[in-house]
């Protein structure tokens, strides 16, 4: 655990790079010209050391600690800077150093900006259906012939390499380090502005024994699991950063708009809303400390109720965000609409609220039955 | 019902709005290092096993208030005996005097062995203390404290029938004659008071002044003359509250708490009473319950894999919903200790409240026709009888009393997020 004096550094660090950066204007500018990177904010991120935060310092890295992660992950969500950072930050790089030695110049180059390394994970899989979706043939040289689909890959267009998961003859699991060459990206176009989303291609992709970051094998299928967790993680943390920022945003505009000769925020129906979201933000805090404990211990049905519980109140809040604005918040103009989308592409990613919870039921149910009834029942 | 007040908020302290998710350290919880406070645990659990009968739930259901008050005084006896009375109270005091750590093992081990709370003297032990260690002299602490492990009940008398969200509205009367206050008024929703010796009391003693600074503390015997008390049923069977009258009723001015007409500060003081770490079992009994949920789902719907989607989705939602809930409790519990003032206990209220309404509301839809006859509450267990419908309507207390939950979002609104106010009410 990072102290909370030097997770409120990290915080407060973090905040100021991106506003530095253009904030809110830039993630409009991305979003409008369809830039592969923000190429800057990028530079702005690895020169900050920010990129290689959770990777640990005997492999270059800033050796963060997974909280310290999440905070720069909920600034990216606040900022809505692009996920490929939060990818990068609480996913790529942690996952990659597990890798060893021989991933050391890799690492490397995530850390200083030269290499962005995304996974290549569908938006439609979950920690509970982690398909794999790509099939690994071990060619005669020591290497992996990858072939499949992965459909909406968050980032795709960001890409140096993608981390892929696949599946090997005799059905282990391996991770590979695949070059954004020699796979085939068709972007989407997403309501989402400030995101990017492509389905991946993989057309007997060759991948050399360097480039195998765990062999087929139990090592492989961890790595895997560790990935998914981290996806939903990431995309947690960045939903609590918005509801924060969507928040704050809320207040500000309420208590400056002035209708009936008084600030709108004096309204009971108003502040009663906001309290109604404040509270949920504060649970959404709770709920993100309890998903980050899940991806430490594995512990699914939490983590992904936890993403599952944080976007909902997102999209709950920026719902009300919109109708508290009136009118100003319904314009293109306004930046509002860039959290209702991206809340939304949040909840749906790496499995809906529906079916996250559909997923953890037997969990649930396990661990009640394990514990005997406390009270005397009485139906 | 413990108190309606205006709000929770208690004295001093700049509150911090929390932008950030600063994450916990669950010294409390789970990690236990600290080999004596696994030890402690280890102990009460123990403790609890052999003392905590089996039965009492049944023993209580539909019991008569005589049996119940019974039932309380044995069990406050044994918890005496075992060493965990007053656990928070100072041993110059007769308490436990257990650590912050220990007081919370005790509360949470104390929820899941299911163990009686100790609701009759909740007011004598949390409120009355509180208040009389912070704000009364010595000579009232002599006087008063001994009493309340003895067994002497204690109830509070600041809600009116005129001044319920509006507390700071009640026209209780009190005037100064000699050395004592002669006091007119009613209160209403006093827990237990029938039972009470003693009440914590609000009263007006200045008219013309603004009307939070007109209000003065006073402690009444109840024994007193001119005092009159009537039980009041509530809408889930049980019998805890009632109202007292008070007629030319003489309180000494020396059970007078603080200043005159300083009794509005005093009175946050009391209610700050209800923070610590007693809320991590409300927490725990609220997990219970949800193991019931799951319990009673299959009971009506097959194993799990036969549920219907939207069981699967209440039960799941429900579930992880406890879980951050019981997070948030612990980070406040955290940020107590550490000193830190915040709003916590009216957001933990509000999640709390609205939570254990809408669980027992799903609870009582599962169990149908079937769970909507032939119900018998449990003395005390306002809202934990085992019937859903029952400790549905029983959840009221919660999101009604202690402040009502739109006084909570009001505090938040204005305190927390520094919202304006409402513009007064012109009278013409």
């Amino acid at each position: 655990m990072t102290d909370a004096e030097e997770l409120a550094e990290i915080r407060a660090a973090a905040r100021d790079l991106l506003a530095s950066e253009g904030g809110l204007n830039r993630s409009r500018a991305v979003g409008d010209t369809r830039d592969r990177l923000d190429q800057r904010l990028w530079e702005a991120f690895a020169s900050a050391g920010w990129l290689a935060l959770g990777v640990p310092e005997e492999l270059g890295g800033a050796g963060a600690e997974l909280d310290a992660v999440l905070v720069v992950c909920e600034e990216i969500g606040r900022a809505l800077a692009p996920s490929a950072l939060s990818m990068t930050v609480a996913v790529s790089g942690p996952v990659l150093a597990g890798g060893g030695a021989e991933t050391v110049a890799l690492v490397e180059a995530c850390a200083s900006g030269e290499s962005v390394v995304v996974p290549a994970f569908s938006g439609l899989d979950s920690v509970f259906s982690s398909n794999l979706r790509v099939s690994a043939e071990p060619d005669p040289a020591g290497g992996f012939v990858l072939t499949g689909s992965v459909p909406f890959v968050l980032d795709a267009a960001a890409a140096t390499d993608f981390l892929v998961t696949a599946l090997s003859p005799d059905g282990a699991v391996g991770v590979f380090i695949v070059p954004a060459e020699a796979v085939r990206r068709e972007e989407r176009e997403p309501i989402d502005l400030t995101r990017r989303v492509a389905d991946v291609r993989l057309d007997g992709a060759s991948v050399g024994p360097e480039r195998v970051l765990h062999a087929p094998g139990p090592d492989g299928a961890r790595a895997a699991g560790d990935l998914a967790r981290r996806l939903l993680l990431a995309v947690a943390a960045e939903a609590r950063g918005g509801l924060g920022e969507v928040l704050e945003r809320t207040i500000a505009y309420a208590t400056m708009r002035q209708q009936f000769n008084r600030p709108i925020a004096s309204f009971q129906v108003i502040k009663h809303r906001l309290a109604d979201i404040y509270v949920e933000e504060q649970l959404a805090t709770a709920s993100l400390a309890i998903a980050a404990d899940a991806t430490r211990t594995g512990d699914d049905a939490r983590l992904a109720l936890g993403k599952a519980r944080i976007t909902a109140s997102y999209v709950a809040a920026v719902g009300l965000s919109l109708q508290t604005h009136g009118g100003i918040g319904y314009t293109w103009e306004h930046d509002l609409h860039l959290f209702v989308k991206r809340a939304q592409l949040d909840a749906e990613i790496f499995g809906s609220s529906r079916r996250l919870h559909l997923g953890a039921k037997n969990a649930i149910v396990a661990e009640a039955m394990g514990a005997a009834s406390a009270r005397l029942v009485t139906v | 019902v413990t108190a309606t007040t205006t709000g929770r908020s208690g004295p001093g302290g700049v509150p911090v709005r929390d932008t950030g998710s600063v994450s916990v350290t669950d010294t409390v919880v789970d990690v236990e290092t600290d080999t004596d406070l696994t030890a402690f645990r280890e102990e009460v659990r123990a403790w609890l096993a052999d003392h905590v009968p089996a039965d009492w739930t049944d023993r209580m259901r539909g019991a008569s208030r005589e049996e119940h008050v019974e039932f309380q005084r044995w069990w406050m006896q044994e918890l005496a005996s075992g060493g965990y009375l007053a656990a928070h109270w100072s041993r110059e005091w007769g308490g436990a005097e257990l650590d912050f750590d220990r007081q919370f093992v005790l509360y949470q081990e104390m929820a899941r062995a299911h163990a009686p709370r100790l609701s009759l003297y909740l007011v004598g032990l949390h409120h009355a203390y509180h208040t009389l260690i912070e704000e009364g002299t010595l000579a009232q602490q002599q006087e008063l404290l001994p009493g309340v492990l003895e067994g002497e009940v204690w109830c509070q008398g600041f809600s009116e029938p005129d001044a319920g969200s509006d507390l700071a509205a009640l026209r209780t009367r009190a005037v100064l004659d000699g050395d004592e206050y002669v006091v007119n008024g009613q209160k209403i929703w006093s827990s237990y008071a029938e039972n009470a010796r003693w009440c914590l009391l609000l009263v007006r003693t200045d008219p013309a002044a603004p009307k939070h600074r007109g209000i003065t503390y006073l402690i009444c015997d109840l024994t007193a003359p001119g005092v009159e008390v009537r039980t009041i049923k509530q809408a889930n069977g049980n019998e805890e509250f009632a109202e007292v009258f008070l007629t030319d009723v003489r309180i000494p001015v020396a059970r007078r708490i603080g200043d005159e007409n300083d009794g509005w500060r005093i009175a946050q003081v009391t209610l700050s009473s209800e923070r610590g770490p007693g809320a991590v079992e409300l927490v725990e009994r609220m997990r219970a319950t949800h193991r019931d949920l799951v319990h009673l789902a299959i009971d009506r719907f097959g194993p799990a894999e036969d549920w219907p989607t939207d069981v699967a989705l209440d039960v799941a939602t429900l579930w992880f919903d406890v879980e951050a809930l019981s997070r948030l409790c612990l980070t406040s519990i955290e940020k107590l200790r550490a000193g830190i003032t915040g709003w916590d206990s009216s957001i933990v209220k509000l999640a709390f409240s609205e939570l254990l309404q809408r669980i027992n509301l799903v609870g009582a839809h599962y169990a149908g026709v079937e769970g909507l006859v032939d119900a018998v509450p449990i003395q005390g267990e306002g809202w934990n009888s085992g019937n859903w419908m029952l400790d549905y309507v029983g959840s009221y207390e919660w999101t009604i009393a202690g402040g009502a939950n739109e006084i909570q979002r009001n505090l938040l609104s204005e305190r927390a997020l520094g919202l304006p106010r409402e513009p007064k009410w012109s009278q013409g």
